[in-house]
């Protein structure tokens, strides 16, 4: 179901509601959640739901059983941007193309986990919590615990763009709130009486302090993190600027603010954006509605973001990740997509990344027994790259195991 | 409070778990009666006339049992159509009950219409968990096992003696009896190959079907027994499971408590479910009457379920309403009817009520209590007539705050409420009380708080 939002705006009270800088009562807030300096690294995930095909991003142009099981649907050598005698990416990632010449983009083919599960809930549950068995956290709620749990006054640290909070963050005890732009991330205006709303913007937060009963209290405390942290974020927002063009959508408007959250330096050092759409690309996965335009998408909005962050002289704090919960399979359907399918790949971007391509290359041939492409690297491994390497963190509780890191940071 | 206390805000608690709310005049005549009447009342829904809520609902022309092509846009009204046609059951409803247990059973046999992609057939199951709201267990999983939706959302339409597809056999087990690690994996073998053959048409409008072609009529051994078992069979022995009693009667026992049953009750339900031949009915009029109940009622500390908060706030202010507002909010708050996020239904009702909320929701329910508390009379999606609502005869602040609470169904206002309600009004200049006018600023702004507090987001 989509959700209609012109129809939703207008109809609802915010269709008058102006963005304005909240008022001196919450200022405060603002510098009780700043928390990092400029040297912390960010993190930044995407998520490309609905298990991208790797075979049609990373094209193994070159190969026999490729053009020959996917009549339809293959992009042929001279299609692709070259990258190098086997290799050409899909046409619609030309921003990507150009990070990787310059090194600045690093693939890692082969992406998966053991005994694949082809079913999108239960892979998407095993990435957001980097686990195979049912666990109620997720692996970067757990790094926000591991990090931040025992700071004395909650700071921001994170930060979701979209309407539900992704499991991923699900934690303990650090709250990493969920917006849809900055835009309604604010108390609701009443916009018919402005004396009406001061008043209520007043008393609001008293109803905040606790009564003493376990979930009414945490609800409160949520209240008090949503207006902090609006208020920071409107802020922040309110006087952005951003150095290039971002194109439409909602994927390069999250991107956007989370530029503009980064740049403001207010905090949060992990972000995740979900790009709309799904890679479930069970039939017409080439054209505008199918692969080929969210590729697109994903490439102007990533590179929109990157350009604007190395105007912002934050390029070097960031490193962007992107994932889908699995591959497809290596042979076209009949209805010219593909199905579920197991090993995927997937994307790290960031002016201190080591370019190129890593993880062993995927065999056509040499198949699971679900005849899907075998996994050559866990997805855990590229996680823990990350959480030592680059946010700074022991991996291992975090896994719960012990994972080789990969040299592309 | 003791276990024998029943006062207002005893019957406010019952009314707010065993159905969305209830006016002044329900808690008076609630109170009278007497508790155990009470729960009698709620659960002998199906001796309540609905004739005004069919009224209602067939002045608005929903249509729910056309089968559309599958590029027909009118597939999407069609689903709005289904769920505004489950809110405005759950808002006006003369069976409280009826309608929560409705919910109950849509969240433990969840069926996303993501799959099923018809809303003839998720209507079609609605009306089902209805009809057996409070009947019997093992009519209800026969209901489901054979209910074309489900055999779309678990697969059980190609499960085939050839090619066993275990999806159903295994949420069966884990998820809607027994639980999970209860059984082998040849348990779920054995159930899934009992359920071949049980199909439904190709074409609309679905019927289910047995093939008997595709059924595997051999020996199985299920659960320690073995015989040339079918589906009927395993749903038969599967019925009269301890495992199945404990699993069943302690999800129903949560999500009416907020919290899982205390020993005691358990053992009380587990017994009562398998004496009574699985009685739902049984089942809940234990629950609604224990000590747990009385427990949950002192606490009072479970957060409201998107849905439990949606339709209870519009119940709580008379708003009428058509119910389309209802169907922007919902996927903003974190729920949206027919479309459970997996086959295990919403977290939140097992792994505990807070999971509702996170900066996002909460904040969203801040925009809906807005929009409530500014819905104007006569206005399209939610009208509210705050001159009828609001009585005359209040004189103060604290007055209108009691009134306020009362009437939401809530706690008496916790000093901080009562508090920001002061400072409120008080920023609205010197009290006084006029319906007609008056009302519409300090009425609808104390209201709109109200509705904004973490008190009002609990029940």
């Amino acid at each position: 179901m989509t959700l209609d939002r012109r129809s939703f705006f207008t109809r609802s009270c915010l269709a008058a509601a102006s963005m304005a800088v909240g008022p001196k009562w919450l200022a405060a807030g603002l510098f009780d959640r700043r928390s990092s300096s400029a040297a912390d690294t960010v993190f930044v995930v995407v998520q490309m739901a609905g298990g991208n095909d790797p075979l049609n991003t990373l094209v193994p142009h070159s190969d026999p059983v490729y053009q020959a099981v996917r009549p339809r649907i293959r992009l042929a050598p001279s299609q692709t941007l070259r990258v190098d005698a086997r290799y050409g990416l899909h046409p619609s990632l030309t921003n990507l193309h150009r990070y990787l010449d310059s090194g600045k983009l690093a693939i890692v083919q082969g992406v998966g986990y053991p005994n694949p599960d082809l079913s999108h809930f239960n892979s998407m549950d095993y990435w957001n919590r980097a686990s195979l068995v049912p666990k109620a956290t997720g692996w970067l709620g757990d790094t926000l615990d591991q990090l931040y749990a025992s700071e004395r006054t909650p700071l921001l640290h994170s930060l979701a763009i979209g309407s539900e909070l992704p499991p991923a963050f699900e934690s303990g005890s650090v709250t990493t709130p969920a917006l849809l732009n900055a835009e309604t991330f604010a108390f609701p205006y009443h916009a018919a009486d402005p004396a009406d709303d001061t008043a209520q913007r007043a008393a609001f937060p008293v109803l905040l302090a606790p009564v003493g009963a376990a979930n009414a209290d945490f609800v409160a405390n949520i209240g008090s993190v949503l207006l902090q942290d609006s208020t920071a974020i409107q802020t922040a927002a309110a006087s952005y600027r951003p150095s290039v063009l971002y194109p439409d959508g909602d994927l390069a408007s999250g991107l956007k603010l989370v530029a503009t959250v980064i740049s403001a330096n207010i905090g949060p050092r992990l972000f995740w954006v979900t790009q709309g759409g799904s890679y479930d690309t069970h039939d017409s996965q080439r054209g505008l509605q199918g692969q080929d335009g969210l590729l697109g998408e994903l490439d102007a909005a990533v590179g929109a973001f990157y350009e604007d962050l190395r105007g912002h002289g934050q390029a070097e704090r960031v490193l962007l990740m992107t994932w889908s919960e699995f591959g497809r399979r290596v042979e076209e359907n009949g209805s010219a997509g593909t199905d579920h399918g197991a090993a995927s790949l997937l994307f790290v971007l960031g002016s201190r990344v080591r370019g190129g391509l890593f993880g062993s290359p995927l065999s056509l041939t040499d198949l699971d027994p679900d005849g899907n492409l075998k996994y050559t690297t866990d997805f855990r491994q590229v996680y823990a790259s990350i959480l030592s390497r680059w946010i700074d963190t022991d991996p291992v509780p975090i896994l719960n195991g012990s994972y080789p890191t990969i040299s592309f940071v | 409070m003791s276990s024998n206390t029943w006062n207002r805000q005893r019957a406010a608690h019952l009314f707010r778990r065993a159905g969305f709310g209830a006016r002044p005049a329900e808690l008076d005549a609630a109170v009278a009666a007497g508790r155990e009447e009470a729960v009698d009342r709620l659960l002998s829904f199906q001796s309540v006339s609905t004739s005004s809520l069919d009224a209602r609902l067939a002045s608005l022309g929903f249509d729910l049992t056309t089968f559309f092509a599958d590029d027909d846009p009118r597939r999407y009204q069609q689903f709005a159509a289904l769920q505004r046609w489950w809110y405005l059951r759950m808002i006006y409803t003369p069976r409280p009950l009826e309608e929560k247990l409705t919910l109950f059973w849509h969240n433990h046999f969840a069926t996303s219409w993501n799959k099923v992609d018809n809303a003839p057939l998720l209507y079609a199951q609605n009306q089902l968990f209805r009809s057996l709201a409070i009947g019997r267990f093992r009519d209800l999983l026969l209901g489901i096992a054979r209910d074309s939706a489900m055999l779309f959302y678990l697969d059980n339409n190609t499960n085939v003696k050839e090619s066993i597809q275990e999806n159903w056999g295994r949420e069966l087990l884990e998820l809607f009896t027994m639980g999970v690690n209860r059984y082998t994996q040849q348990d779920v073998r054995a159930a899934a190959a009992a359920f071949t053959g049980w199909t439904n048409q190709p074409d609309p409008p679905y019927a289910f079907v047995f093939d008997a072609s595709e059924h595997d009529f051999g020996d199985k051994t299920f659960l320690g027994q073995s015989g040339p078992f079918d589906g009927t069979d395993v749903i038969e022995i599967l019925s009269r499971r301890p495992e199945t009693a404990e699993f069943v009667t302690t999800k129903l026992a949560r999500f009416f408590l907020g919290f899982p049953p205390r020993r005691t009750l358990g053992r009380r339900l587990s017994d009562v479910f398998l004496s009574s031949g699985g009685s739902i009915r049984s089942v809940v009029r234990v629950i609604l009457l224990s000590e747990d109940f009385d427990e949950s009622a002192d606490r009072c500390d479970q957060v409201k379920s998107p849905t439990e908060l949606l339709v209870g706030a519009l119940k709580h202010f008379d708003t009428e309403t058509n119910a389309a507002p209802l169907l922007d909010y919902a996927p903003l708050v974190g729920q949206s009817l027919f479309l459970p996020p997996n086959v295990a239904g919403w977290p939140a009702w097992t792994a505990g009520s807070r999971r509702w909320i996170n900066t996002g929701s909460y904040l969203w329910r801040l925009y809906f209590a807005n929009d409530v508390a500014a819905a104007r009379p006569g206005a399209d999606g939610m009208s509210w007539d705050h001159r009828l609502y609001f009585p005359a005869s209040i004189r103060t602040a604290d007055e209108l705050i009691d009134w306020l609470a009362e009437r939401l169904n809530m706690l008496p206002p916790a000093p901080q409420l009562r508090r920001a309600l002061h400072d409120y009004l008080a920023q609205m200049g010197p009290f006084r009380w006029n319906p007609d006018e008056i009302a519409d600023r300090w009425g609808r702004g104390a209201a709109r708080l109200m509705l904004s507090s973490p008190q009002y987001q609990v029940q």
